[in-house]
């Protein structure tokens, strides 16, 4: 306890923060975060509240070691707790390192602004950046004066071992492998970058799971796993793919796989947990397997008594892992991501391997084969994707929907907004593939993200999509999908017209804000912004913590309970932060 | 049938995949008990409106009217009385 503030002390060795999209969002009357429920397995707000899964990694690695390492989630803590006083949460914080994830681009602005208030406050804790984006922009990252070290790498947690062992025995730390850091005057000093084990290191340890608040029919209940880092297939617009791993990491390998015993070690664990029976576990880059490891997995999978299961599969299943699947659980969820109905968009962005018959045709043999459900998503944005194309991919979803009746087919759309990844194929050659960039360099993302507009925080345009039409097109594909799901009785009509009428809300605010924020003279800018402030403020209250909906359940649920939900310290810990307390 | 009747028959075979109606007492917890997931969630609903005409509105998503089957039947019929 810190007497003379009446508040606890955060003690740990290292302090994993990961930052909202933007920071701070409480109370911006600058910045419209408009609503999109996205498509993916897990509902988030506009603040893509997830962090890199490294992190829970890393907390297993280094407790392991003897290090204490507590994750805050601060895109939960604010969410679930607006009132708290984050100088005085930081003023709290006592630790050897603060570590800040900049793995998704889409946090540049949130990561950077939150670095930036804790040095203000305590510079006396060094503060680490880690994460696919922060290997990317190390040398621009750690031109921040607020920066004192980035660790580069896609599996950092041996040099995080050292680093902490290194400040633990107050030593120097030009001998930690992949740092990039400062010395005390300044200098940038580069330990170059030795530690590329040709294996993911570690795997999680579940056993602890957040809690939720939730009195709220449906909690989310979800776990998340991955058995590799990287990728063997070669999407062009995604920073983790083939080509982007080996760019970045400058590897010749594109996977590096758990091993066998981490991976038993991570289903020891969430055998653990309470009630597993009721969480859903989503397994992604199981495509990456091979077939005796695959089927290692699903030996782990079939032990665990998992509520549902899910698979994001490349190609589509053979039959004999299809039945495999459903033998280990019963509810197995496949998910499908073609991009596009149009094979000649979808081959251009790095899929389009199966024809719409054949997924049509696997898809019936996949349910006859006790497969529970099929989501197949589709992306905005894709090269040689115009809007007449979007609009015939929704044409497509519907045809899906109609041909399997009932509930097992669920089609979603998205657009790819904000950011195209640095370190893609389409970010490194943008002209090749039809794309031009507006923001190139972590300043220029940065900034980008503290523009009132969404319009004008999104990083690319294509041949046939301005970033305007990007929006337009994207929010007007998701209404149509939504509107044909209420029309085949997938979904209540009433849910769907109130998520369509925040679309509209939307789809009718964002140009306002959009011309507002476009007025080139900087003082007419603001005036402008700040007359439309208290509508900006209702708007994203109403998005931000009215909880989180998704395209496949369409409802606001309240935050907590998702894997990523932690926040390092019990709930009442915090409410000794809140503005009226201290 | 009635609407209790309709509902049990309905979570046993469809959701719960079971024939024996007697799994399922009218107290049995359904959201806590991890019958009811989001997804048999939805389908529920649109059961509801479909066999009651109840249309159950997003803020009504409570888990106290969820919570066992007497207290989804009781919601239904206030519902129904309302009307």
């Amino acid at each position: 306890m810190n007497a003379a503030r009446n508040v606890p002390i955060l003690k740990t060795d290292l302090l994993l923060l990961h930052p909202p999209g933007t920071y701070d969002f409480r109370d911006r009357r600058d910045i419209y975060f408009p609503f999109l429920g996205t498509s993916g397995d897990v509902p988030i707000t506009p603040l893509y509240e997830y962090f890199p899964i490294g992190f829970a990694t890393l907390k297993r690695f280094l407790s392991d070691r003897d290090h204490e390492v507590k994750i805050i989630n601060v895109s939960t803590l604010l969410l679930r707790y607006p009132q708290i006083d984050m100088n005085a949460l930081i003023h709290a914080f006592d630790s050897l390192l603060i570590g800040i994830d900049l793995h998704w681009m889409v946090h540049v602005q949130g990561s950077l602004a939150l670095a930036e208030q804790i040095k203000k406050i305590r510079k006396d804790i060094p503060l680490i950046f880690g994460g696919i984006s922060a290997t990317y922009y190390a040398e621009q990252l750690i031109r921040y004066p607020f920066v004192d070290m980035v660790m580069r790498g896609y599996d950092t947690h041996e040099p995080m071992s050292c680093l902490l062992d290194t400040l633990k025995q107050h030593k120097r730390v030009d001998a930690i492998p992949n740092l990039l850091w400062k010395s005390k005057d300044g200098q940038i000093c580069n330990n170059g970058i030795s530690h590329s084990p040709q294996i993911y290191t570690c795997g999680a340890a579940w056993e602890k799971q957040p809690s939720s608040l939730t009195k709220k029919i449906s909690t989310i209940r979800e776990f998340l796993s991955t058995q590799n880092v990287g990728c063997s297939y070669n999407c062009g617009w995604c920073g983790g793919s083939r080509d982007a791993f080996k760019r970045i990491y400058k590897q010749k390998k594109s996977v590096m796989r758990k091993p066998l015993q981490e991976i038993e070690q991570e289903f020891d664990s969430l055998k653990k947990v309470s009630e597993i029976d009721k969480y859903y576990f989503y397994s992604i880059g199981s495509y990456n397997e091979t077939k005796r490891r695959m089927g290692f997995f699903l030996d782990k999978v079939g032990e665990t008594n998992f509520k549902s299961v899910g698979y994001e599969q490349y190609h589509l299943t053979s039959e004999k892992v299809l039945k495999t699947m459903v033998k280990a659980n019963m509810r197995t969820v496949i998910t499908l991501s073609p991009e596009s109905h149009d094979l000649k968009v979808a081959k251009l962005a790095g899929r389009g391997v199966y024809t719409n018959d054949e997924m049509e045709k696997w898809i019936e043999k996949a349910l006859n084969h006790g497969i529970y459900k099929v989501d197949v998503w589709y992306f905005v944005g894709m090269p040689e994707q115009d809007e007449k194309s979007v609009m015939e991919t929704v044409d497509y979803c519907r045809h899906l929907l109609h041909l399997f009746k009932g509930n097992a087919v669920n089609p979603m759309i998205c657009p790819m907004i904000p950011f195209l990844d640095p370190g893609s194929s389409f970010f490194e050659d943008p002209e090749k593939y039809g794309y031009r960039l507006y923001h190139k360099t972590l300043e220029e993302h940065r900034f980008a993200m503290t523009r009132a507009s969404i319009i004008n925080r999104i990083n690319y345009e294509t041949k046939m999509l301005t970033r305007e039409d990007l929006v337009r097109v994207g929010y007007k594909a998701v209404r149509r999908l939504m509107e044909e799901k209420a029309a085949v009785g997938l979904l209540p009509d009433s849910w769907v017209n109130k998520y369509i009428g925040k679309i509209d809300d939307a789809l009718e605010f964002i140009p306002i804000v959009h011309e507002a924020d476009c007025i080139s003279d900087e003082k007419d800018r603001q005036r402008e912004l700040e007359r439309l402030g208290d509508e900006i403020l209702l708007r994203n209250n109403s998005i931000l913590f009215g909880g989180v909906a998704n395209q496949a359940f369409p409802v606001n649920r309240e935050i907590g309970g998702r894997w990523f939900d932690e926040i390092g310290w019990e709930e009442e810990v915090f409410t000794a932060f809140h503005n009226n307390i201290v | 049938m009635d609407i209790k009747s309709t509902l049990r028959n309905y979570i046993v075979t469809e959701i719960m995949h079971e024939r024996d109606l007697s799994v399922l007492a009218d107290d049995t917890a359904l959201i806590e008990g991890g019958i009811i997931d989001s997804m048999s969630l939805i389908q529920l609903v649109l059961v509801i409106k479909e066999k009651f005409g109840v249309e159950v509105a997003e803020e009504e998503l409570d888990i106290e009217n969820f919570k066992t089957l007497n207290s989804l039947t009781g919601y239904i019929l206030s519902k129904i009385e309302g009307k």
